[in-house]
């Protein structure tokens, strides 16, 4: 699937006082599987690009090309399907009686037969939390935060989409269930499917994307590849976001011990050993 | 002084939220509260100010029980709370309002309203959004009106349900600024995934299916195997480091963890 997006303007309440400018001119080429990454400061305009992948927004200015075609067009709207959109705090939107109804509630509107529907669903579990089946007939209310959060990333899976935007999916989710998450993330990929997240940890960021977006002001400033990242790993102080851990420290320590700035903690590992250990 | 008198709450009449708790948080206490994913911490913090009433036991604060419904007023004057999802708390059309809300309800004069409203916006870097519609805010910045709008109440508990859990690393970092200037004269119970974030308190809670397993400092948190297996968190690289080096910072950032870390390569050298 290729997604181009093309002079893309979003102005929020345009025309009053509140007047705010989202995106300002957003130029942007995905046609690779691969896994993009885009980090920026809050307000700085990643939720709301992602929001016009699938058409929950509409451009105030430019439009977004799937496949070459115009999501504006009408013929496009079964391709904006194609495209999951997991929102923050997904678990917010469950609403149905059981679980097993929620997870089916985007296939049903895809008019499918029950079978496929059936088959869906049990793939999506299967791929993302199999305990949810015991839970099928409880209601998703019943169920804790991560594993509403997971029911809600199911029901979006069960619709087979061949993108998938992630907006901050690990967000209030413990360590090991955020491994899990990014674990199965690269799952997703590697079956093709292509994915967009947003994260606001640079660690995440670099551990797990292949391409990096920095937004700031409604603006994609950066637009590089992961190793371009790490070797220009500075540039993250221009648009006051964190330097990763590892770096960072060896960073620090820097200025104590004859060693440059690294990424790799093994590395550093053997560095520090080699001080307090080995000696 | 919070106190916990083998408490226990039940969902449904089987779910078990947290079972037979019995603690006490003592004032100018800042205790974290860490565990997985439905382990029954944010129900924990809930019991506090009578979100929920214990199934079994007591909850006192300052003595009064949450159970007695005149008592509970009275706590929930005594109590802010901060939730996990800033949306569900804000009301308000403008920030200002919103701020303000609280306050309306507590019918202070208009003036002292207004006096509040702008030293709670100030403590959290957020004068400047003042008139702004709070539709308009990102969820980052919505987290922070929520913390405006708990200090303008001058609560003498706090309670901080997940607060970080939506702001980037830049906002977290400005929040917990906050809560170590809030440390100074407030109770603060403050649940978060982030270990590396929980080592600002002074005390730790490990919860795991309802229980709490651990109650101790950092440092003991650091040390205890066995805890840490069994919430199954990995160490971040930091707490990695302090604990392989045996490193006794006083804080537990980065440049404190530096330092302990150069002393003791000198130690070592001598």
């Amino acid at each position: 699937m290729k997604i181009e997006v093309k002079n893309l303007y979003h102005i929020y309440l345009k025309d009053t006082p509140m007047e705010t400018l989202a995106l300002d001119n957003i130029n942007l080429k995905i046609e690779k599987n691969e896994i993009v990454g885009i980090i920026g400061k809050s307000g700085s305009g990643k939720s709301t690009l992602i929001q016009h992948f699938n058409g929950l927004l509409k451009p105030t200015k430019g439009d977004i090309y799937i496949n070459g075609q115009p999501i504006s067009s009408k013929k496009n709207m079964n391709v904006t399907s194609k495209i999951g959109l997991v929102f923050q705090f997904p678990e917010m939107q469950l609403f149905e009686d059981s679980v097993y109804d929620d997870i089916a509630f985007g296939p049903r509107n895809l008019k499918w037969s029950k079978k496929k529907i059936d088959e869906a669903v049990n793939w999506a579990v299967d791929e993302i939390a199999p305990n949810l089946k015991d839970r099928f007939e409880d209601s998703p209310f019943k169920l804790s935060g991560g594993e509403q959060r997971k029911t809600a990333i199911c029901g979006i899976l069960a619709m087979k989409p061949r993108m998938i935007c992630f907006d901050e999916p690990t967000a209030g989710m413990d360590p090991a269930s955020k491994k899990d998450f990014f674990s199965l993330m690269c799952k997703l990929k590697k079956d093709g499917i292509q994915i967009i997240f947003i994260s606001h940890n640079i660690n995440d960021i670099l551990n797990y994307s292949d391409r990096i977006l920095i937004m700031e002001n409604g603006l994609i400033a950066e637009d590089m590849l992961k190793s371009s990242l790490k070797e220009n790993i500075e540039i993250l102080n221009k648009y006051e976001l964190d330097l990763p851990d590892v770096y960072k420290f060896s960073k620090y320590l820097s200025r104590y011990l004859d060693i440059s700035p690294i990424h790799e903690e093994e590395k550093l590992n053997r560095i520090l050993d080699s001080y307090l250990i080995n000696s | 002084m919070i106190k916990f008198d083998n408490a226990t709450k039940i969902f449904n009449k089987s779910t078990i939220g947290v079972k037979d708790i019995n603690i006490e948080i003592n004032q100018g206490d800042f205790v974290g509260v860490i565990g997985p994913n439905g382990s029954g911490k944010s129900t924990l913090v809930r019991l506090i100010n009578g979100l929920y009433s214990p199934s079994k036991g007591n909850i006192y604060v300052d003595g009064k029980n949450t159970k007695k419904e005149k008592e509970l007023e009275e706590i929930r004057e005594k109590v802010g709370f901060v939730f996990q999802n800033p949306d569900n708390q804000i009301v308000a059309t403008t920030v200002e309002d919103e701020v303000a809300f609280g306050l309306e309800n507590l019918q202070l004069a208009p003036e002292e309203i207004d006096k509040r409203v702008d030293k709670a916006l100030n403590y959290v870097n957020m004068i400047s959004y003042k008139r702004k519609l709070t539709t308009n805010l990102s969820g980052g910045e919505k987290q922070l009106i929520s913390f405006a709008s708990i200090i303008a109440m001058e609560t003498k508990y706090m309670i901080f349900d997940e607060p970080t859990s939506l702001i980037d690393k830049f906002g977290r970092n400005e929040i917990i600024k906050i809560l170590k200037k809030l440390k100074k004269d407030k109770t603060i119970i403050f649940v978060s995934h982030f270990l590396e974030e929980i080592f600002i308190s002074d005390k730790i809670i490990v919860m795991k299916e309802g229980e709490i397993e651990f109650f101790d400092t950092p440092y003991n948190l650091l040390n205890n195997e066995k805890i840490l297996k069994l919430i199954k968190f990995p160490l971040p690289f930091l707490l990695k480091i302090v604990k392989k080096y045996d490193l006794r910072p006083d804080k537990y950032e980065f440049l404190h963890v530096v330092k302990k870390l150069k002393e003791k390569i000198d130690e070592n050298r001598s």
